[in-house]
This record gives structure tokens, sequence and C-alpha cells, in this order.
């Protein structure tokens, strides 16, 4: 006899792994260090700046490319207070060294206005693999409430005449990012979109690229949607459950945005050691760096749960970009860290069941 | 909040956090990074609930809301996270009934949870989830049923 009481006993004997106590109180005691930093001292310069100079949007737009770099790098993890009072974490999550990034990219200077909401492609890199195009936002749009991340969704991308989103020339054919506020209170945004090209379209010249980004939306949006698509279907007398009500209202609510530009490959700072390093089953087939990430292919045994971590010379660890975090190709995994000008990574494999996290296998392995 | 204070909440309802990201997210590491971030969330609190039936509501709300957050962001459409969930099932029975569950959208398995695991009411699930009443009722309807297709005549509710 099957009854839901089968699924009340393997859910009570779900257990927590991770300290997440000491995780949540670390975050306090960052975000108390946070809150100092968007103390009035700080914010009311800022106003001044504007109110005594040409307004935000001469602000934002002349900036010039390393400022936008520095804001971006800045605005990997801030927090904001919402509506609700609460005070939340903005992390973009994507791990980029801006720093390096910044050596190598090229200006832009696309601009789109789009009801209210100001949306630039500032500066664009692309390593031959994948591209990065950094945009920034001013909003003045009061339908976008939510006033520390926005974000931009069905978005289709073509580059040098193919479709990117299509599954055959794609790593990842949804394709999002989203813009957050320059410091709590701001009506100025940036944001970072990640292109991963698939081996087959990785880049070797000069290719055009167009980006369709459908609409841009609130966090408020997202998490009242249906609420006001309902809303939306009830004032104008219309079927909700109708797909094409669906359609009809994000022709009307979405706020559409073009792009076009040329992207030139640079890949004169990658480098690849393909030298194979083995240990224990472990084996570093490649390790590849260049302005845009880290990326070290290897394979480890099934059986084991291990996790890689990877430092530089000086002993920092570098990130895992969470928005593109490499791929499996069947035997070999791909990760991608943040990027690094090191000369020599040191690759940890640990045991992630290990209480202290030990390390199974290392190996210093140079780069550039 | 007194770290102490902080210590008491989170023992007391950790796994409540935890399971419920983890019926709507399906994931141990983005239900621990939940977790973590709900507990955040709590501690830092303008006006925490209250009592404890407003506490728990409060984590629970909290952790959908997260994890609706997760399911929206870049990392989670794309890339294919490799779950070492270790689910222990005593019974094959256990190991099917779990598995049609979680096979449900999150809609649908969150409902299944709150009410058949936490014992909530339709009406204190629709104050959760900010839904009406008639909405989780619906959504509770489909989702016996749906139970029911994929279960077979041997699965009662």
């Amino acid at each position: 006899m099957k009854s839901i009481n089968d699924y009340n006993k393997v859910t009570h004997r779900l257990e927590l792994k991770k300290n997440c106590l000491e995780e949540a109180i670390n975050m306090v005691e960052q975000n108390s260090k946070n809150k100092n930093k968007f103390s009035k001292k700080r914010i009311i310069p800022v106003f001044a700046a504007i109110v005594v100079g040409c307004g935000v949007m001469a602000t934002v737009f002349a900036d010039d490319i390393a400022n936008v770099f520095r804001k971006a790098e800045n605005k990997q993890q801030i927090t904001a207070e919402g509506a609700d009072g609460e005070r939340y974490t903005l992390d973009k999550s994507d791990q980029l060294n801006y720093t390096e990034l910044e050596k190598h990219a090229v200006s832009l200077n696309e601009e789109y206005d789009v009801n209210g909401l100001k949306i630039k492609a500032e500066s664009i890199f692309c390593d031959g693999e994948n591209i990065t195009i950094m945009f920034t936002a001013e909003n003045n749009n009061s339908d976008i409430t939510d006033n520390y991340r926005i974000w931009a969704k069905g978005i289709e991308i073509e580059i040098g005449g193919k479709a990117y989103n299509a599954a055959e020339n794609s790593i990842n054919s949804g394709v999002e990012f989203n813009f957050i506020c320059d410091y709590e209170g701001a009506s100025t945004y940036t944001g970072t979109l990640q292109i991963p090209l698939a081996e087959k379209n990785h880049l070797t010249e000069t290719t055009d690229v167009n980006i369709h980004i459908s609409y841009f939306e609130s966090t408020e949006a997202w998490d009242n949607g249906n609420d006001l698509f309902n809303e939306y279907c009830k004032e104008n007398n219309l079927n909700s459950n109708d797909s094409e009500n669906v359609d009809k209202y994000y022709s009307e609510v979405a706020r559409s945005a073009d792009f076009q530009f040329e992207v030139t490959p640079d890949t004169s700072s990658n480098s690849v050691n393909s030298d194979k390093y083995s240990d224990q089953e472990i084996e570093v087939a490649e390790v590849k760096s260049t302005p845009y990430a880290l990326s070290v292919k290897y394979k480890t045994p099934m059986e084991k749960s291990l996790i890689l971590m990877v430092y530089d010379q000086d002993g920092n660890r570098l990130e895992l970009n969470l928005e593109n975090q490499g791929e499996f190709d069947g035997e070999y995994q791909t990760s991608n860290f943040s990027a690094t000008d090191s000369e020599m990574v040191t690759l940890n494999f640990v045991d992630k069941n290990s209480e202290n996290l030990d390390v199974v296998s290392s190996f210093e392995i140079e780069i550039n | 909040m007194k770290k102490t204070e902080m210590e008491k909440i989170y023992y007391k309802y950790k796994d409540i956090v935890f399971r419920a990201a983890f019926s709507y997210c399906k994931n141990q590491t983005m239900s621990e990074d939940i977790t973590s971030d709900v507990f955040y969330r709590y501690f830092i609190c303008k006006n925490p609930p209250d009592n404890d039936e407003h506490t728990k509501a409060w984590l629970i709300r909290t952790s959908i809301n997260c994890c609706k957050d997760v399911f929206k962001s870049f990392r989670y459409k794309n890339v294919v996270a490799l779950d070492e969930t270790q689910l222990v099932y005593n019974t094959p029975q256990e190991s099917e009934v779990y598995e049609a569950v979680m096979s449900l959208s999150p809609k649908y398995r969150i409902i299944i949870h709150l009410y058949y695991y936490e014992g909530y009411t339709s009406i204190e699930i629709s104050e959760i989830i900010n839904k009406s009443p008639a909405t989780v009722r619906s959504r509770l309807s489909r989702a016996r049923q749906m139970l029911k297709n994929s279960l077979g005549k041997e699965f009662h509710i």
C-alpha cells in the first residue's frame, strides 16, 4: 500500500549537512559592515554631486570604460532595503574579474531608451570562446518600482547570422541577466551579459552581434506576475487561460530593446597549459587562462565526492563563476573560475564530505 | 539580535526551513544555501514575527521566496547541478511515492509539503504563499489527482 505518509517519512530523514548558522551569522556581520558603507556621510556627497553636476543621466553616461568596470566590480555584492523593510544581499554571482576584463574590453556606446528605462551597452570583450557585454541603465520609468534589481528577459541573440538561442548553437540557450543598482536608492544600474559559445561557434574574426531584449522586469513584477496578468485580463475583459492573451499582455507591457554591434575576438592574452597531471585517479587535462576566466578541464573518480578549489600564486582563492560554471562532456568536467594574472595556480581537490574539507590531491600548475 | 537568540531560533526551525526549501528546489546544496539565506534575513529583520506560529510561517514563506529567486536565476536555468542528495528509502513504496511527489511542478509540490508534512490548512497555506484559499484548494486537488494518476490505484492519500 502506498500513501502520502511515505513522502513524509523520507522528508523527515532529510538532514542539513552544512553549518548554515555560521554562514548566516557571517552574513549578518558582513551586512553590518556594509551598512556603514551606505551611511549618510557617503550618500549625501553623491546626491550633492548629482545636483551640482548635470544630473544622473550625464553622470552615468559620461563614465569612461574603467569607471563602468569599477562600478560593476563593486556591485558583485551590495545590500539594499526592500519595500518590505528587509535588507537584501544582492549578489551578481558572476564572479568575473573586472580588473582583468577592463584591460581588454572595447567600448561600444550603443544606447536605447525604453519607455523611461535608458539602457546602454558600454563595452564588450570576446576571448574567442565567450562574449561578455557590460550594460548600464538608468530607470526613470515609474512602472518599474523595484529600486535595486531589474531583470532583462526574453533575450534573443544572433552571432554572425546564427541564432545563439538555438539548441544546436548554444551552450546556454536560455539567456537572461540582471541589473543591480549602484547603491541603495539609486536609479542607475550595471548589468553583465555572459555568452559562452559552443565549440563549433568559437570566433576567430570580427563578427556581427544582434541582441534583442524582449522586456525588462522588476523583482516585484516577477513575484506578483500572475496577479498582474490576472488584473490586466480582468480590466480588459480577457480570458486569463488563453495563451494568446499572455502574448498580448507582454506585447503591451514589455519594453523591448535591440542592440547591434561588431565583436572582434582578442586572444592575445589567452594561454593554455595542456600538460596532463594525474594523481589518485584524478586527472587535470588542461588549464586555460583568459581575461574572461580561468578554465580547468579535469576528471575525478565518480565514487568520490570531490570539489575543486583553485588558488592563485598569492594564495587567494579564485571564485567559481556561478553564471557560467562550465560543462561536462561525458568524460571531463570543465569549470570556470574568475580570471587571474597569476603565473601559477594551485588546484586542490577536496573531499566535500570531510569535516575539514581535506585535500585529497593538489597540483601546482604554471599558466602564463 | 544576540548570538544566543540566533542559535535558539536556528536549532528550533532549521529542519523546517531546509525541508521546505528541498521540497521546492530538490537540491541539497541549493537548499542549504537557501537555509543560510533565510536565517540571515530573519536575523536582520527589523520587525520579526511575534510568536512561534508566525515565525514558522515567516520562515517558510521566505524559504519559498528564496527558492523562486534561485529558480529565476541564470545559474539555475542554465547549469545542470550535480545533486548528491543522499535520500534514505526504507521501502520501495517510499521511493515511488517520494519520487512521484518530487516530479510534480514546484507549485504543486510545495502545497503537498505544507498540507501533508507541515499539517497546515488550506487557509494557512494561502497566507504563506500569498494566494487565495480557492487557488490552494484547486492546486491541492490537482496535485492529488496527478499523484493518483502516476501511482495508480494502490495509492491512498
